[in-house]
């Protein structure tokens, strides 16, 4: 028996407004939901070292109001009262806002990011109510190891730059900010020509437009000059960081080496690698070395890629005492592959790794999210088709170039988060 | 506002018990959900606590026909599926997700590996390792641990009020025996769901599941009672963090009570968005925490309201305090633009969540099992518009009031003492 399927064909447009705002459109034919996500080109990477955290406090802070809504409650009760959702998060090098809404209120999931990042009021008593809400959210991240062991990648991946820098910045920092600081920075970056609407669901290029138009066309905002990024002198670069919890009985670890910025990076044999490494059930490490030799618990693949610079390896989380099996494993296992990779292996990967972009264009709000994301990175080729064909093209010999060449033991780094433990082996380990 | 949704949907029963649905949807995947009654409570009796959690989770290391864990994760994901078991309370639950067009192989694999294991020795003592290695790392996270507690404290004579540090002890001893009986009692034909949303032909993939479940053999189904709810009103535990958490929850009802879908508008009404009571006075006004929810947790047999948050050390007595006012401000000062939002916030949600075909083909497979038939979105449109804010308030008089609450609180320097002390502010 043949079962029928709707074909997946779709190829995002691309339009601007006068005013320098790019414009994504992609159609998602009967989807329920409109999703949008209106995009700016700044992020934690941008900072001065004095306002580490800013870009961050500022997505917080524009949720406490608006010219059009006021207050955090006019905006929640706008988008809550139509059954939608919305939302907001800080990269390295962009931060995006986004809503999303039945489609009968399309409109209104592309004016609350608009407000947001237009016309938002930014006054003294929003910076004293939202700063304890981002010092709790920093203990919240004190307290995760897989958050822990994240960030301390970051440091080892790109030490003394401001990438190194946590997103949500430092208690210091965030305790010494203003609302002057949070406008100062709001009205260098916060631009229209630094901005990206993207939008997604059952509409046509012409209603997307038309949307954009209302929300954002007449937004020219006096334009001022931005402090250059700079960054706080931090401890000395170092292979192997270790973020000491030892009250738990789990290390999580991130292995993986620096690779460069977005556009120099060939995504589509990196897709397939992660997949072959490190996701799914039939991947190596979870066959390998969750279910047969019992060394982790779980694993998966960190493939932080940003506009100037990136990272890529594997997350995973062993009992304390094993870790140090654990590392040698992980590391032996990926040896292995630069001899080689087996057919079967590598067709699952190239399967695996195209179902997942599939599944990650469902969604409007996704769909909008992931366009964003790819026009804020410089990247030409958008959308979901250009995803598929970009990993239908990989080759098994690409893969064996990428694990010599961007995992090859002199790149690699590890930062771990657990019980104490003996750093300078884990340090051998990676140069054996 | 006007909400709707297209929904077709065809439904049979195999000729031994298993039931089929299967239900539209858009897009390219397809979404294949299994369930059957073989939750944590089955842990009773002759079947040692952790049974069902262990047996869900070798489920996947090899069936007749996909022999190990590598056959079957090649099998589905070389076509781009993804599949997943879990377990919880009531149910063991499988899903499938593939493109549209690979609907028979994904649908052929998730049948097998439920109605044919083969819990493979040798896999099934590793998996055992595992499961008990991830229960102690979980019991060692401050948040996970005060949900453990607090769960203690609602059912603790029931295995799902057992710790996970007590599952993870009682694993030691389970065989594989003790597996294979408890999958021969518990996922007979007769209880199985199958469910299933495509975008592809209902008519052909209803055939299909039938074909497919033909030969699941018939056994047994479990026939529990629910669990009652404990006296006890306060647990703490001393670990170090930089935050204490805190879980709050009162005793419910379970899933299909008059009172339960009214519980569900509460709960978002409390804490359940931006707007929610909760979220608006110990976030935006008071900024003593990133985040703060409240849940309506219905099972088959019982359910509850649990309220979660983690706070400054020093400030979790005023914390819990705050969130208590509200529980006993919501009995008396909720406004009808709460109720409508909460609403309208439930039913968009849902609405939008129909773009993945996962949405309707985990509802519709729980609703069959525990409830014997499907709620499509139409129904639960008309059951949420018809409750009045008098029926909101006086379910939260019955069940939110302070003498009905239990607090659990981990973080540093807690004891039950200074937590008896907070809740005597109350």
């Amino acid at each position: 028996m043949t079962l029928t399927a709707t074909k997946f064909a779709t190829v995002p447009n691309v339009a601007q407004l006068p005013n320098g705002v790019r414009i994504i459109h992609l159609a998602i034919p009967s989807s329920v939901a409109v999703g949008v996500s209106l995009g700016v080109d700044v992020g934690s990477a941008d900072e001065p070292a004095q306002w580490a955290g800013i870009a961050h406090f500022l997505e917080h802070l524009v949720f406490r109001g608006t010219e059009a809504y006021p207050s955090s409650t006019a905006i929640g009760e706008a988008v809550e009262s139509i059954g939608g959702e919305y939302n907001a998060f800080t990269g390295k090098s962009y931060t995006q806002f986004i809503c999303s809404t039945p489609k009968s209120h399309g409109h209104l999931s592309a004016l609350i990011p608009a407000e947001l990042v237009a016309r938002p009021l930014l006054r003294e008593v929003d910076v004293s109510d939202e700063r304890p809400v981002v010092l709790q959210e920093i203990a919240l991240g004190e307290d995760n190891s897989w958050q822990r062991a994240i960030r301390a990648f970051e440091q080892v991946m790109w030490p003394g730059t401001t990438m190194a820098q946590p997103i949500i910045g430092y208690v210091e920092t965030l305790q010494r900010l203003s609302a002057r600081d949070v406008r100062e920075f709001w009205s260098a970056h916060y631009t229209p020509r630094n901005t990206v609407f993207a939008i997604a669901g059952d509409l046509t290029l012409a209603e997307g437009v038309d949307l954009a138009d209302r929300v954002l066309g007449s937004w020219s905002p006096p334009t001022s000059t931005a402090i250059p990024p700079s960054v706080t002198p931090s401890t000395a670069p170092s292979r192997v960081r270790w973020e000491v919890m030892d009250d738990r009985r789990e290390a999580v670890f991130a292995l993986g080496s620096a690779v460069g910025p977005w556009n120099s990076v060939p995504h589509g044999p990196l897709a397939v690698l992660s997949t072959l490494i490190a996701e799914g059930e039939g991947s190596l490490f979870a066959r390998r070395l969750v279910r047969r030799a019992s060394l982790l618990h779980q694993t998966g693949v960190l493939a932080w890629l940003n506009r100037d610079a990136g990272a890529f390896g594997f997350t995973s989380a062993a009992r304390p005492d094993l870790l140090e099996r654990a590392v040698a494993a992980s590391l032996e296992l990926l040896n292995a592959q630069k001899r080689g990779i087996k057919p079967s292996d590598f067709k699952r990967a190239l399967g695996y790794a195209r179902g997942e972009a599939l599944r990650q264009w469902q969604r409007p709000l996704d769909a909008a999210t992931q366009l964003c994301h790819q026009a804020l990175m410089g990247e030409s080729d958008l959308g979901p088709d250009a995803d598929v064909a970009a990993i239908e093209s990989v080759r098994s010999d690409d893969l064996e170039a990428l694990l010599v060449h961007q995992l090859a033991k002199e790149h690699l780094g590890i930062a771990i988060a657990g019980p104490a433990g003996d750093e300078q082996r884990i340090e051998q380990l990676l140069n054996s | 506002m006007e909400l709707t949704l297209t929904q077709s949907m065809q439904q049979a029963e195999a000729r031994n018990g298993a039931r089929v649905l299967v239900t539209s949807a858009h897009g390219t995947m397809a979404a294949i959900s299994a369930a059957v009654p073989c939750g944590l409570r089955c842990d009773v009796d002759s079947t040692p606590l952790g049974a069902s959690v262990l047996l869900a989770r070798s489920l996947s290391l090899g069936s007749q026909r996909f022999r190990s864990s590598d056959t079957l994760a090649f099998a589905i994901e070389t076509l781009g599926g993804t599949f997943g078991v879990n377990n919880d309370q009531d149910m063991c639950s499988a899903m499938v997700t593939v493109p549209a067009d690979r609907l028979l192989a994904g649908l052929d694999a998730l049948v097998d590996l439920l109605s044919h294991p083969l819990f493979p020795v040798a896999a099934l003592s590793r998996e055992r390792r595992r499961c008990r290695e991830q229960l102690l790392a979980s019991a060692a996270i401050p948040a996970s641990r005060a949900g453990d507690l607090v769960d203690q404290l609602l059912w603790p004579d029931s295995p799902i009020g057992k710790s996970a540090r007590e599952v993870a002890r009682s694993l030691r001893t389970i065989t594989r025996d003790d597996v294979v009986h408890l999958h021969s009692t518990t996922f007979g034909a007769q209880g199985v769901v199958v469910s299933i949303a495509t975008p592809g032909s209902l008519e052909q993939a209803l055939d299909a599941s039938l074909h497919a479940v033909e030969t699941w053999p018939t056994g047994g189904t479990p026939n529990l009672g629910g669990p009652g709810f404990g006296e006890g009103r306060c647990a703490a535990a001393a670990m170090p963090a930089d935050l204490v958490y805190l879980a709050i929850a009162a005793p419910a009802v379970p899933r299909g009570h008059p009172d339960a879908e009214t519980l569900n508008l509460l709960a978002v009404m409390l804490g359940g968005g931006t707007t929610s009571r909760l979220f608006v006075e110990i976030r935006e006004k008071r900024g003593l925490c990133y985040d703060i929810g409240c849940r309506f947790v219905p099972a088959a047999t019982t359910g509850a309201i649990v309220i979660e948050a983690g706070v400054p050390p020093d400030q979790f007595a005023p914390a819990s305090a705050a969130i208590v006012e509200q529980c006993r401000q919501v009995t008396s000062t909720s406004a009808q633009g709460e109720l409508d939002r909460a609403r309208a916030l439930l039913l968009g949600s849902l609405a939008m969540q129909s773009d993945r075909p996962e949405t309707w083909s985990q509802r519709f497979c729980r609703d069959l099992l525990q409830l014997n038939r499907p709620r499509p979105f139409s129904e639960l449109v008309a059951t949420f518009r018809a409750i009045s804010l008098e029926q909101v308030h006086s379910v939260a008089q019955r069940y939110l009031s302070p003498e009905h609450l239990r607090i659990a609180v981990a973080g540093p320097g807690v004891t039950v003492r200074s937590v008896v002390r907070a809740c005597a502010q109350w």
